[in-house]
């Protein structure tokens, strides 16, 4: 194995040789609702229990404090299955009328258990209509990211639903669904990609060896190019499939999309290429340049705006301290503003099929903002789950003693507003687990920066 | 058998298969209209009446309700039990109807309307400003408190055991039976209740012991209902109730 890691040449060659089998002859890809989904594709690939199943295995899992079953998740089902089964008000019909047709066997076999007077969850019982949100919180290595990758599948399998990964040029947390991701990059901006080795904690330098260039088609399902935000959200982006979204550092629509929002305040952005342009012309006057990942913002508003195409989506942000930062300022790049403008947002984005999910290691580090208007958190072990008056997010923990810091790992509390229940996850199939990280970086952006 | 259907179908009006309240509500208005086969079933449709308006009928309805001779009749589903009970004064089926409906408008209606209230206000702690939760009268659990609603299943069990196959035939049997009674009751019975209960001297006793069901419910409408009803209004109003204890580490709820 060391062999392997230490080999970029083989590392290169295990991660292109991953593949999604069948992903091709999906309904998605096919446009034929008798085919399976891409995301029944990749919960089976990684090797998790189909979600019908799921809850009936639930059922006959005795609860953790009752001692009976069913399981805590299905009897509190506001607190985790209300935030993964994510419904419409044409889904309402559907349940109404007992009408499953068309549906993916999996959404069609949680409709059906939702229906049968015999489950202990009725459709009722969910209360949310559109997308729901998690702010997922723990210490490092706990299991973020394997816990966000399960939620993920479940999401895709469940709902049928795009999920939009954050991508960041130092962060490929999503490399084990490299076979199912569509990458999408800027149009017109150059990218090198980078296969670095893992990092060795051993102190040897020597078994470390240098990034090598690798081609991203050969790793990934897809890589598509997109012109500005109105292409990337009514084009590109694939009901049902997994992406990982570069930024736009040209911010192509990003003002636009703000001015003709309502109830937003007009957002800035300064690309690189203006504010260098600004740096060399006297008459123009000095402008800060805006970080890439501001494009976010905007990209967040645009679902509120959009008017050609509504599509479910869930929206992962690692690291999400980063973009939403606490105590943020007007001076870098109008932090603060963008951040105000998104929590003014909020609500419709859960109206509109938005599903807003962050990862931290510290609730506390994201801006209040967004927090307070946040309904579900996500504690895993290994640190303190919230109690009583904790103001973590916007509705109070029903938690009033602390459980979660010495679980062992791969446990969570997934918790509302009165009602909270433990979970766990299984690691991800080791295959899927390539060391080593994609550099995905943008040379001429750190030239132009540079100058 | 008979009794067993009974005690099932008036365990299942307030368990989690009735999806909804509102439901469950207008479930408890057509078995007041359609009539009942005994006071004791009667009885115990107060009860769940309690239970679905999480403690907002009147404390005293209950008594009034069972032990006036004419209301019980009022509420029978014919004319012949009427007439067994009341005789010559027996209400009409025109009056027997006036009667229900009067019930329905006077106690259950105000008392249902009130716990949609109770639920509505309960439920503004995960709201915001902007997007209300949708459905709050449509709930798995009796006011979303599934620890409310497994008090109302205690309470429940308590009252069918005096009356059933094995009943309460010793003293033990009484002091096991009156402490499930006290502890449904959350502290709002008297707390000499199990002593009185199993004093060979009281009236408890004399009925227990003799099976006299008529006196019995006659007991449990003036005592102990009240204070059930008193427990689910103190527990419903009760915000800060838990889903669940604390949770050790398990290996339940995997959702790979």
């Amino acid at each position: 194995m060391l062999d392997v890691v230490q080999d970029p040449e083989y590392l290169y060659e295990w991660l292109s040789g991953l593949e999604a089998s069948n992903i091709e002859k999906t309904r998605e890809v096919k446009n034929d609702r008798r085919r399976h989904s891409i995301g029944e594709n990749l919960v089976r690939h990684m090797e998790m229990t189909p979600f019908p199943k799921l809850l009936d295995r639930l059922e006959r899992t005795a609860d953790p404090v009752e001692g009976t079953p069913p399981h805590s998740a299905i009897r509190h089902p506001r607190a985790m299955l209300d935030a993964i089964i994510h419904t419409s008000d044409m889904d309402g019909f559907r349940l109404d009328f007992e009408d499953f047709s068309g549906l993916c066997d999996a959404r069609k076999g949680v409709f059906e258990y939702l229906v049968d007077p015999d489950t202990s969850v009725d459709d009722s019982d969910l209360e949310t209509t559109g997308g729901s949100d998690a702010l997922i919180h723990g210490p490092m290595g706990r299991g973020k990211t394997t816990s966000v990758s399960t939620f993920i599948a479940r999401w895709m399998e469940v709902n049928g639903e795009a999920v939009v990964w954050r991508g960041t040029p130092q962060r490929t947390e999503w490399l084990p669904f490299a076979p199912w991701a569509i990458v999408c990059l800027p149009e017109g901006v150059e990218y090198t990609v980078r296969l670095a080795p893992p990092e060795d904690g051993s102190g040897s330098v020597e078994s470390d060896f240098e990034p090598i260039e690798v081609d991203l088609e050969d790793i990934v399902w897809r890589v598509e190019r997109y012109e500005d935000l109105d292409d990337l959200n009514n084009n590109v982006l694939m009901s049902g499939a997994f992406h990982v979204v570069y930024p736009d550092p040209k911010f192509r629509g990003c003002e636009r999309i703000t001015q003709e929002a309502s109830e937003c305040p007009a957002l800035e952005y300064t690309s690189v290429w203006e504010a260098d342009r600004a740096r060399h012309d006297p008459e123009l006057d000095e402008k800060e340049t805006t970080p890439t990942s501001h494009w976010w913002f905007s990209w967040l508003v645009h679902h509120n705006v959009n008017e050609k195409r509504s599509m479910r989506t869930t929206w992962v942000c690692d690291e999400a301290s980063n973009l939403f930062k606490h105590h943020a300022s007007n001076d870098n790049g109008g932090l603060s503003t963008k951040i105000d403008a998104v929590s003014q947002q909020y609500v419709d984005f859960r109206r509109n099929g938005l599903s807003f999910v962050l990862l931290t290691q510290k609730p506390r580090e994201i801006s209040w903002m967004i927090r307070k208007k946040m309904r579900w958190g996500v504690t895993l072990s290994g640190t303190d789950n919230p109690t009583g008056s904790d103001e973590i997010i916007g509705v109070r923990p029903p938690m009033n003693t602390e459980m979660t810091s010495d679980w062992k790992l791969g446990r969570g509390l997934f918790w509302t507003s009165g009602q909270y229940t433990e979970f766990g996850w299984d690691d991800l199939p080791r295959r899927y687990k390539v060391p080593g990280k994609l550099r995905i970086i943008s040379p001429e952006v750190r030239r132009v920066s540079a100058k | 058998m008979a009794r067993e259907d009974d005690a099932r179908s008036a365990e299942k009006a307030h368990v989690p298969a009735l999806p909804t309240l509102r439901a469950q509500q207008r479930d408890m208005r057509s078995r007041l209209r359609a009539g009942f086969r005994t006071r004791h079933e009667l009885l115990v449709w107060s009860h769940v009446a309690a239970a679905i308006s999480v403690g907002r009928v009147p404390d005293s309805w209950f008594s009034d309700l069972i032990n006036d001779q004419w209301t019980v009749a009022a509420c029978l589903d014919s004319h012949a039990k009427r007439e067994r009970l009341c005789g010559d004064t027996a209400p009409s089926p025109s009056e027997a109807r006036t009667e229900r409906t009067r019930i329905i408008q006077d106690v259950l209606s105000p008392a249902f309307q009130k716990a949609v209230d109770v639920i509505r206000a309960q439920s503004n702690d995960f709201t915001d400003e902007q997007d209300g939760v949708r459905h709050v009268d449509r709930q798995r659990f009796i006011a979303m408190r599934p620890r409310l609603h497994q008090r109302v299943v205690d309470q429940h069990q308590a009252l069918r055991e005096p009356f059933g196959e094995s009943g309460v035939q010793s003293q033990a049997d009484a002091v096991e039976w009156a402490d499930e009674v006290a502890y449904a009751a959350s502290g709002h019975l008297p707390r000499d209740f199990t002593s009185r209960v199993c004093n060979p001297m009281s009236q408890w006793w004399t009925a227990l012991a003799n099976e006299q069901t008529t006196v019995l419910d006659s007991m449990l409408a003036e005592d102990v209902l009240p204070a059930w009803n008193s427990a689910l209004r103190t527990a419903s109003s009760n915000a800060e109730e838990l889903a669940s204890g604390t949770v050790e580490s398990s290996s339940g709820g995997n959702l790979s």
